[in-house]
């Protein structure tokens, strides 16, 4: 019975992931942090505005995620609610707010210690490798914990495209923006491919008056 | 099973213990708010049945049901209520120690 309860809360949950739409959002975040970084490195901009740049790349990040958001809002709004229903998900109460910004920060920082210290250093592996198995553990963890069997492709992706961004022979910074552009492409292909299917077994409902 | 387990049994919250009824409080625990057609896409129920276990659970006070117009086409809103939340929490209670005290026989 306590399982069947974990089942159904899970499988509540993982109706967010049920048009693609979550992939896609991933896929056009790498993609654009990819482009923004590639125009960084490449562009000859003066010596200032690379700095600018640089600096203003968190809010680049945040940008995005706002912008995500409303993308996402706006096709659950015109696709998803019409078809298989509309659902909205607690809100975070301060503390677990709190909570959840601590364990991310710890998380981050030991994210940033493992990839730049501990694998190349203590491990001896590059760290591209690094960055593409920790997304791979990550996609695993959410493709078991969500049961979205096509999470499972995309981790093996991430690990292989860690390798293959590796052993490019390529000015490290050039690598780096590659990963994340093959990253960001696979997860757009996922979503994609899961957005059309999601459309293709659906149709338009309504609630009878 | 002993005579104590069948009693808690007996005491465990029919109304929520339900397995239609079960699987909609689980779901509305879960989120915020969800409309007719999620819950009826989810539970795999007719929308007779599903309508009728609402009203169970609303009449009970155990959820809220608001309908609302949304670009002219009818939706049915439901959402847990504080007074759901914690019977859906004693229920799951209740019943985690009963099949304790039962695998432990």
């Amino acid at each position: 019975m306590k399982d069947k309860i974990g089942q159904v809360i899970r499988k509540t949950y993982s109706y967010w992931w049920v048009d693609g739409m979550a992939e896609i959002g991933m896929g056009l975040f790498f993609g654009i942090l990819a482009g923004y970084n590639y125009l960084i490195e490449s562009l000859p901009f003066s010596k200032t505005l690379g700095i600018l740049m640089a600096v203003a790349e968190p809010l680049v990040f945040v940008a995005c995620w706002f912008g995500y958001g409303r993308l996402v809002k706006w096709v659950k709004e015109v696709f998803t609610y019409r078809r298989t229903g509309y659902v909205a998900y607690q809100t975070k109460n301060r503390k677990r707010r709190t909570v959840g910004a601590v364990i991310g920060g710890v998380l981050g920082f030991s994210i940033a210690l493992v990839i730049n210290y501990i694998g190349p250093e203590v491990l001896k592996i590059n760290s591209l490798t690094m960055i593409g198995s920790l997304l791979a553990l990550v996609t695993l963890f959410l493709a078991i914990w969500y049961g979205i069997n096509r999470l499972f492709v995309v981790a093996v992706a991430e690990f292989g495209l860690g390798l293959w961004a590796s052993s490019l022979a390529l000015d490290a910074d050039l690598q780096s923006i590659l990963l994340m552009a093959a990253i960001g492409g696979i997860w757009l292909l996922s979503g994609l491919a899961a957005f059309v299917s999601y459309l293709m077994k659906t149709k338009p409902e309504q609630e009878d008056v | 099973m002993s005579d104590e387990n069948l009693r808690d049994l007996a005491e465990v919250d029919r109304i929520i213990h339900e397995p239609a009824r079960l699987m909609i409080s689980t779901i509305l625990y879960t989120v915020k708010e969800a409309d007719f057609l999620f819950l009826l896409n989810e539970s795999g129920l007719t929308k007779g049945n599903l309508s009728s276990h609402l009203n169970k659970l609303e009449e009970a006070g155990y959820i809220n049901i608001r309908k609302i117009f949304k670009d002219k086409k009818p939706q049915t809103l439901c959402s847990m209520t504080p007074k759901g939340r914690s019977a859906f929490e004693e229920y799951r209670n209740h019943f985690k120690k009963i099949m304790q005290k039962m695998n432990g026989e």
